[in-house]
């Protein structure tokens, strides 16, 4: 690269096409690299919550998270499957809490990916709120989380509103 | 009568322990599907219920 400052270059056209070549410096090399394979900031994130209460018996259930806070790859089904399906690789924060309308029964929140139970709240309890947090890869493509609720004997409410009961997941990094 | 009650009409000596998720030997699910719950998981040395069973005790 000649010497020269970057204010006296000419502007590139845009939008870029992502085909566009960029210096940097890698492990102390000066290599190029493609303008679309530079991200930042643009990784997925979702938050949904419990619009109206939803009853449930004893057994896991699958919470109907069908109102958005934000999703900004639409990657959350809030409508069909409940579920996110993240467009990027990469290891997600994942977080889900449930409160019931006030049952005595046992409870329990699960992230499940793929259809199986990954994460888990604590050991079933009686109460009336139960909150889970995991650290989950996910592929970018096929993988996908959902959110259940496991009620005991007597089943019960799980209360809507999104301080009651809401799952957010944000990409943390890549693979 | 839901899933839950009718396994244990069946096999009365069945605790809530048994379905307990990641540590019982049932796991009863409702994937919110319109489906209704299924056994999602039976690990248990009693043989799972048949479907005329569980519809029996309705």
């Amino acid at each position: 690269m000649s010497n020269s400052t970057i204010s006296n270059l000419t502007s590139a056209t845009t939008p870029l096409a992502g085909t566009e070549l960029v210096p940097l410096v890698q492990s102390g090399t000066t290599k190029k690299a493609m303008v679309s394979d530079i991200k930042f900031n643009t990784a997925p994130t979702f938050s949904a919550y419990l619009g109206a209460n939803q009853s449930v018996s004893t057994g896991q259930t699958k919470i109907q998270l069908n109102t958005k806070l934000w999703d900004t790859n639409t990657n959350y089904d809030n409508s069909t499957n409940y579920r996110f399906t993240p467009t990027v690789a990469g290891y997600y924060q994942v977080n889900f809490y449930a409160n019931t309308t006030g049952s005595t029964s046992l409870i329990q929140c699960s992230i499940y990916l793929n259809g199986s139970n990954v994460a888990s709240g604590s050991e079933p309890t009686t109460g009336n709120a139960s909150q889970v947090a995991a650290v989950i890869y996910m592929n970018g493509s096929t993988d996908y989380i959902e959110f259940y609720f496991y009620s005991g004997v007597g089943g019960g409410t799980v209360a809507s509103g999104k301080a009651n009961t809401c799952a957010s997941a944000i990409w943390v990094r890549g693979t | 009568m839901n899933l839950y009650e009718q396994i244990l009409k069946i096999y009365p000596n069945l605790s809530e322990q048994d379905f307990l998720p990641n540590v019982g030997s049932i796991l009863i699910q409702d994937d919110s599907n319109g489906k209704g719950q299924y056994i999602a998981k039976w690990e248990n040395n009693l043989p799972c219920p048949t479907e005329q069973q569980l519809n029996s005790n309705i």
